[in-house]
C-alpha cells in the first residue's frame, strides 16, 4: 500500500478506510506491509480529536456489525432447532430399521426354518419339469414327423403296388424334403436319419428299377440281320435297326394296368434318375442309329410307322417297305408318319404348336433336298420327340411343342449334342469338306441340310439357341463347323498336299530328268577361269533358265496340265541307259550336246514365235539332271497356287494358309531328304549331285514362281494379317540352295577323303625299285584313275559341265597334291627307282583324257606341276637346267626344285654348280 | 529283357557283285530269308545292302555277313571301301543273258583292283538256271570260264531255291581252307535279344529300310 497523504481534513476518513481495506485485503497485503501503514499513522502527528474521531466510527462500525450477527442469528434460530429435532427423530427411526432388517435376516438365513434353502429346492425342480416338458414335446413331434414319413412310406408302397409311379415319385420327393430339416436334435438325429435315408435310398431305388424296366419295355432296339448270313456268326450283315417306342406299357405285376411312357420320364424327372437313363438312351441311340446311319449313309434312309395308337417305330435301313415290319400286326394302323398326306395335314394354328412335318415347305431351294444323311437325322429326333418325350397331339398325330417334352428334350439334348456331333463330323461332314474349289457349290447344299437340322433341333430343343451374345461360330456345333468349310478345306489341302509331297520325297525313285538350260556368262567365265570354285558359277547362272520356265508356268497355266517346264527324258534316260551307255549323251567333239535335239520341246515351241536376241543366239546350252521328285513337288506347288487363285475369290485368309503350305512342302524337303538318304545321299555319288542339283532348281523354281505369280502373291500380302508372314519363297530358296551347296561339299570332300585313303595306304613311294612296292604303287595309282573314272561316268549326265570339270579338277587335284608330296618327301632317289617313279607317275596322265584337249589345267591346279616333276625323273641333269633357263619349272619353289635335284643327283661339282645358278637366279628375280 | 550269349566262331565277309538284274538281291533274300521277291516288285538296289545270317560248317558255327552291291553304275557306292576285308566274292551272272556273263570280266578287272587279299575266294554263280528254256550260257561254258579263272562255279535259281546253300556252303568251306583268310578268324560272342531268330538276322547299310 502506497503512504497515505497526510491531511487534516482526511486524516480520519483514511484511517479508517486504510484499516478497513487492509481487512478486506488482508489475505492479500503482507502483515510486514499493514504494520507498517500503522506505524505510519501512529508515528506521525494526528490530532487527539481525530483520533477519536477515529476510534469513534470504528466502534460505531463494531456495533452495526454485531448488530447484524445478532440479527441473523435470532432469524435462524428456530430453523435450526427444527432441523436438529428432525435428524434426531430420523436417526432413531433408522436404528429401528437395522434392527427389524437384522432380526429378518436371521430368519431367512436360518437353516433349518430360513425361506432361501426351499425357494433354491424350487427353483431346481422348476428347471427340471420344464426341461422334461421341452423334451415331452420333440417326442412328440419326431413322433409326429415319423409318422408323417411312415404314412408316406406306407402310400409309396401303396402307390407303387398300383404303378402309379409319379405320385410314388412325389412321394419320394418329399420324404427327401422332410428329411433335410428334421425336427430332431443335432445330437440324436444322425442315427435315425441315416436309417430314415436309407429306407428313401431303398424306395428310390425300387421305383427307380422299376422305371428301368418300364423304359426297357417302352423302348427297344433291334438289329435286322442279313437272313442269308444267319448262320455264320463270324461275319453277320446288318441290314437296318428298328426302334421301337411303346407310348404306354403294360405295368409289370399288374394285369390291365397300364403306364404312359411320358409318366416313366415324368416319375424320372422327379427322382433325380433321367440323367441316367437319358445317358444310357444316347449311348444305345448313338450306337444302334446314329452311327449305322451315318456309316450307310448312302444306302440306309430312316422312316418312321406308327403301328397304333401304343407302338411307334423308326426304322433305319436300305428299305422302309419290307423290313422292320415282322411284329407288325396287317390290321394295325400302318402310317407313313413322314408320307406327304400327314405333311399336308391341318393343325390347329390357334394352339402354340408347330407342325414339324411341315418342315419342308420352309426350304428355301428343293434341290437342297438330297442330302439324305439330316433328313434321316432329322427324323430319328423327331421321332424321339414325338413319341419318347410326349410332343404329339393324340389326336392328329402330329408333333406338338410341349413344355415337358422340350424339358426332356433339352436333358437329352445336353447328353448326345457332343458326340452326334463328333459323329456327323467324322462319319460325314469331313468326308465331303471339298477337296477341289469347284466342290464348294455342292458342299452348300450340305451346309443348308446342317442349317436345317440345327433349326428343327432347336423346335425340339434339343440343341440350345445360342445366347444373344454368344457369337454362333465360337459355339461348337455342326453349323460352326461347317461355317469354317474354307479353313477346313485349306486343312484338307494340306493334308493331302504334304501327304503327297512326303510320299515323293519317301519313294527310292532317283529316276532322273534331263534339264537344258542356256549357258551363261557367268558360268562361261568360270569354265575359263582357272581357280574359279564352282560354287560361284552355280549361284550365279540363274536368269536364262528362269525365262524359260516362265514360259512354262505360262503353259501350264493355259493348258492346266500336269505338265511344267522341262522335257522329262525319263524314257530315254531309264536306269538302264544310264548304266550301260553313260556317253550316248555326250559328245566331245559338238561339245555339250546338238542345241537343236537339247532344246526341250515347250521352249522350241515358245521360241519359233519369239525374236531371239543375237546375245541369245551366242549362248550356248547346258544339260544336267535332275530327279523326278524335284519336278513332280515344283508341280505341286504350282497347282497348289493355281487354286489359291480361285480360293482368294472366296477368303483371302484362306489363300495365304494354302500359300504358307507351298512353303511347308519344301521346310519339309528340307528336312526329309537329307535324313531318310541319307545314306544314298552319302555313299551315293550320283544321287547326292542329283539331291543337289534337286535343291538348286527347286530353289530357282520357286523364285521363278514368285515371280508369275507376284500378283496373286501380292494381293496375299496386301490383306494385312498379322498372324501370317508375309508372303516369299525367297528365304526357302536360299535355304534350299544352301542345302544344295552342302551336300555337293560333302560330297566332294568324300570323294577326295576316298583318294587321300587310297593313296595313304602306299605309305609313300619310296622303294619303288622293290617289285613288290611298285605293285604295289601301281594298285594304288591304277585305283585312283578306276575311282575318277567311274565318277566321270556318273556325274557327266548329271552335273553342269562347268561344275563336272571342276569337281573333277578338284578330285585330281588332291591326287596330284599327295603324290608331289610324296615325292618330295625323298631324299634319294635312284636311278632305278627314278625310272619306276617315272611310270607310276604317268599312269595318272591318262585322266586328262576327261577333259577337253589342253583345258585339264584350267581345273586342276597342280597339273603343270605333276606333269614337270614325272618329267624330271627321267630327264638329264642337262635337260632339267635347260627347262629351268626356259623358265618352264617356275612352278617349283627354288627349295622344291634343290630337293628334287639333290635327291635324284649324286654330290657332285655339278651338282653343287648348277644348284648355285638356281639359287642365283631365283635370288636374281 | 531276357538276353542270351551266343556264340559262333568267326564272321565272314562275303561280296556279291555281277551285273544289274541278275539276281544277286534275290540270292541274298532266298538265303537269309527264304523269300522270293519276282521281279516286278523287286527294285534296283541302292549302294549298299546288308544281310547277316549264320550257318554251321563241321560243328561250327560262323557268321556271314553279306554285302549285296548295286548293279547299276548309278546306284553303286564307295567301291574301295565295301572291297576292304572281304574274304569271299560271289560273281553273279544270269544264264538267260549274255551280256552279264560277259561282264564278268569287268567285275573280274574291279576285283583285282579293289581286292588287296590275294588269297580271297572267289566264285562264279549262273542264277536263274529256272528259266532253263531261255539258257543262253551252259554250264560247260560257265564251268570252263570257271576253271580259266581258278575260281568256284555253281549254278542256283534263287526263285526255285536251287543250289543257293551250295552257293554258301561252297564259298565258306573253301574260305575255311586257306590259311591266309584263316588267321583272321578268331572266336567271337555275340550278345542278342533272344527274340531274335538264331538263323537269320537282317541289317541294313547304305540302303533303304
Amino acid at each position: 500500500m502506497p503512504p497515505l497523504p497526510v491531511q487534516l481534513s482526511s486524516l480520519p476518513k483514511a484511517f479508517i478506510n486504510a484499516i478497513l481495506e487492509n481487512d478486506d485485503e488482508s489475505s492479500d497485503a503482507s502483515p510486514d506491509s499493514v504494520r507498517n501503514t500503522q506505524n505510519n499513522l501512529l508515528n506521525s502527528f494526528v490530532e487527539k480529536e481525530v483520533l477519536f474521531a477515529c476510534v469513534q466510527r470504528v466502534d460505531d462500525k463494531i456495533r452495526s456489525v454485531k448488530t447484524e450477527v445478532l440479527k441473523i442469528i435470532q432469524d435462524r434460530q428456530d430453523e435450526f432447532i427444527t432441523l436438529y429435532n428432525k435428524s434426531v427423530a430420523l436417526r432413531n427411526k433408522i436404528d429401528s430399521l437395522f434392527l427389524e432388517v437384522d432380526n429378518v435376516s436371521r430368519e431367512v438365513n436360518n437353516p433349518e426354518t430360513g425361506i432361501k434353502p426351499k425357494l433354491l429346492i424350487t427353483l431346481e425342480k422348476n428347471r427340471k419339469v420344464k426341461q422334461e416338458t421341452q423334451n415331452t414335446i420333440c417326442i412328440i413331434e419326431t413322433l409326429e414327423y415319423l409318422c408323417e414319413l411312415q404314412k408316406s412310406s406306407q402310400r409309396f408302397k401303396e402307390y407303387m403296388k398300383q404303378s402309379r409311379i409319379e405320385e410314388a415319385a412325389g412321394i419320394i420327393t418329399q420324404m427327401d424334403r422332410l428329411l433335410e430339416s428334421p425336427p430332431i436334435n443335432a445330437d440324436r438325429k444322425i442315427y435315425i436319419l441315416d436309417k430314415l435315408k436309407m429306407q428313401v435310398a431303398n424306395m428310390k431305388e425300387s421305383l427307380d428299377q422299376y422305371l428301368d424296366d418300364l423304359l426297357d419295355l417302352a423302348i427297344s432296339f433291334k438289329n435286322i440281320k442279313d437272313e442269308n448270313n444267319e448262320n455264320n456268326d463270324n461275319d453277320i450283315i446288318i441290314n437296318g435297326v428298328n426302334f421301337t417306342i411303346l407310348s404306354t406299357v403294360q405295368n409289370l405285376d399288374i394285369d390291365e394296368s397300364a403306364t404312359l411312357l411320358t409318366s416313366i420320364f415324368i416319375s424320372l424327372l422327379e427322382i433325380g434318375s433321367i440323367n441316367i437313363r437319358l445317358s444310357r438312351l444316347k449311348k444305345n441311340l448313338m450306337k444302334f442309329i446314329i452311327i449305322p446311319l451315318l456309316k450307310n449313309r448312302n444306302s440306309w434312309k430312316a422312316s418312321i410307322k406308327i403301328v397304333d395308337d401304343v407302338t411307334a417305330k423308326l426304322f433305319i435301313g436300305k428299305s422302309s417297305d419290307d423290313k422292320g415290319d415282322e411284329n407288325n400286326n396287317e390290321n394295325s394302323k400302318n402310317e407313313d408318319f413322314n408320307n406327304e398326306d400327314s405333311k399336308n395335314k391341318d393343325f390347329n394354328e390357334n394352339s402354340k404348336n408347330e407342325d414339324f412335318n411341315n418342315e419342308d415347305s420352309n426350304n428355301e431351294d428343293s434341290n437342297d433336298q438330297d442330302d439324305g444323311v439330316f433328313t434321316s437325322l432329322t427324323t430319328v429326333f423327331k421321332f424321339i420327340y414325338t413319341f419318347m418325350f410326349g410332343g404329339v397331339d393324340q389326336a392328329t398325330k402330329q408333333t406338338l411343342i410341349l413344355p415337358f417334352a422340350s424339358q426332356c428334350s433339352s436333358i437329352f439334348g445336353k447328353f448326345i449334342s457332343h458326340d452326334l456331333r463328333d459323329a456327323v463330323i467324322n462319319e460325314y461332314l469331313s468326308h465331303v469338306i471339298p477337296t477341289e474349289i469347284s466342290e464348294f457349290n455342292q458342299f452348300k447344299k450340305v451346309a443348308n441340310a446342317v442349317s436345317r437340322f440345327q433349326a428343327e433341333m432347336r423346335k425340339m430343343e434339343f440343341m440350345r439357341t445360342p445366347h444373344a451374345d454368344e457369337d454362333e461360330e465360337e459355339v461348337r456345333t455342326l453349323g460352326s463347323y461347317v461355317a469354317r468349310v474354307d479353313v477346313l478345306f485349306i486343312i484338307k489341302k494340306r493334308d493331302k498336299l504334304l501327304e503327297l509331297g512326303r510320299k515323293i520325297m519317301l519313294e527310292d525313285n532317283f529316276e532322273s530328268l534331263l534339264i537344258t538350260e542356256e549357258e551363261e556368262e557367268s558360268e562361261i567365265a568360270i569354265e575359263e577361269n582357272l581357280e574359279e570354285n564352282v560354287n560361284q558359277g552355280t549361284i550365279k547362272s540363274e536368269i536364262a533358265m528362269n525365262e524359260n520356265l516362265e514360259e512354262t508356268i505360262n503353259n501350264e497355266m493355259i493348258k492346266s496340265e500336269d505338265k511344267f517346264s522341262i522335257k522329262t527324258n525319263i524314257d530315254d534316260n531309264s536306269n538302264v541307259g544310264w548304266e550301260v551307255e553313260w556317253n550316248d549323251g555326250w559328245d566331245d567333239e559338238k561339245g555339250w550336246g546338238d542345241e537343236n535335239n537339247l532344246l526341250n520341246q515347250n521352249n522350241q515351241d515358245e521360241k519359233s514365235n519369239e525374236e531371239i536376241s543375237p546375245q541369245k543366239l551366242e549362248k550356248r546350252l547346258v544339260q544336267y539332271s535332275t530327279s523326278v521328285k524335284s519336278k513332280d513337288l515344283i508341280d505341286l506347288a504350282i497347282n497348289t497356287l493355281n487354286e489359291i487363285n480361285e480360293i482368294q475369290k472366296f477368303n483371302v485368309k484362306s489363300g495365304k494358309r494354302l500359300y504358307q503350305t507351298t512353303l511347308d512342302l519344301f521346310d519339309l524337303y528340307r528336312a526329309i531328304m537329307p535324313v531318310y538318304h541319307s545314306n544314298n545321299l552319302t555313299n551315293v555319288p550320283s544321287l547326292a549331285m542329283l539331291f543337289r542339283n534337286d535343291c538348286i532348281w527347286i530353289a530357282k523354281q520357286l523364285l521363278i514362281i514368285q515371280d508369275k505369280y507376284s500378283t496373286i502373291l501380292s494381293s496375299l500380302n496386301d490383306s494385312d494379317s498379322e498372324d501370317i508372314d508375309k508372303i516369299s519363297y525367297n528365304e526357302i530358296s536360299d535355304r534350299l540352295r544352301e542345302l544344295g551347296d552342302e551336300w555337293y561339299n560333302i560330297q566332294i570332300d568324300k570323294q577326295k577323303s576316298i583318294i587321300k585313303d587310297i593313296l595313304e595306304e602306299i605309305g609313300g613311294v619310296q622303294q619303288t625299285a622293290n617289285d613288290e612296292r611298285f605293285e604295289i604303287c601301281q594298285r594304288a595309282m591304277n585305283q585312283v584313275i578306276d575311282t575318277i573314272n567311274r565318277l566321270s561316268r556318273i556325274w557327266k549326265g548329271v552335273l553342269r559341265p562347268s561344275e563336272y570339270y571342276s569337281a573333277l579338277g578338284t578330285l585330281i587335284d588332291t591326287s596330284l597334291i599327295i603324290m608331289i608330296d610324296n615325292l618330295e618327301d625323298l631324299y634319294d632317289i635312284s636311278a632305278e627307282e627314278s625310272h619306276q617313279l617315272n611310270l607310276i607317275y604317268s599312269k595318272l596322265f591318262i585322266l586328262e583324257n576327261l577333259f577337253e584337249p589342253n583345258t585339264i589345267g584350267n581345273h586342276t591346279g597342280s597339273w603343270k606341276r605333276y606333269r614337270q616333276i614325272t618329267d624330271i625323273l627321267e630327264l638329264s641333269f642337262a635337260e632339267i637346267m635347260n627347262r629351268f633357263r626356259a623358265s618352264e619349272l617356275d612352278c617349283f619353289t627354288t627349295d622344291e626344285l634343290e630337293g628334287l635335284i639333290c635327291a635324284l643327283f649324286a654330290d657332285t661339282p655339278l651338282r653343287e654348280q648348277n644348284l648355285q645358278e638356281i639359287t642365283e637366279t631365283r635370288n636374281f628375280f | 529283357m531276357e538276353v542270351k550269349v551266343e556264340e559262333y566262331h568267326a564272321t565272314l565277309k562275303i561280296l556279291l557283285i555281277g551285273n544289274s538284274n541278275v539276281g544277286k538281291s534275290s540270292l541274298l533274300l532266298r538265303f537269309t530269308d527264304d523269300t522270293f521277291l519276282p521281279q516286278e516288285s523287286a527294285a534296283a538296289t541302292i549302294g549298299v545292302d546288308f544281310k547277316v545270317r549264320y550257318i554251321v560248317i563241321d560243328d561250327k558255327k560262323y557268321k556271314l555277313t553279306i554285302w549285296d552291291t548295286a548293279g547299276q553304275e548309278r546306284f553303286r557306292a564307295l567301291t574301295s571301301t565295301y572291297y576292304r576285308g572281304a574274304q569271299g566274292v560271289i560273281l553273279v551272272y544270269d544264264v538267260s543273258n549274255r551280256e552279264t556273263f560277259e561282264q564278268l570280266d569287268n567285275w573280274f578287272h574291279e576285283l583285282h583292283l579293289y581286292c588287296t587279299n590275294k588269297d580271297v575266294v572267289k566264285m562264279i554263280v549262273g542264277n536263274k538256271v529256272d528259266k532253263e528254256h531261255s539258257r543262253i550260257i551252259s554250264s560247260k561254258e560257265a564251268e570252263a570260264y570257271a576253271d580259266k579263272a581258278k575260281t568256284l562255279f555253281v549254278e542256283c535259281s534263287a526263285k526255285t531255291r536251287f543250289g543257293v546253300e551250295e552257293v554258301f556252303e561252297k564259298l565258306v568251306k573253301k574260305i575255311l581252307e586257306k590259311p591266309s583268310l584263316q588267321k583272321k578268324i578268331e572266336p567271337q560272342i555275340q550278345v542278342t535279344k533272344r527274340e531274335v531268330p538264331t538263323n537269320t538276322q537282317s541289317t541294313y547299310c547304305c540302303s533303304n529300310v
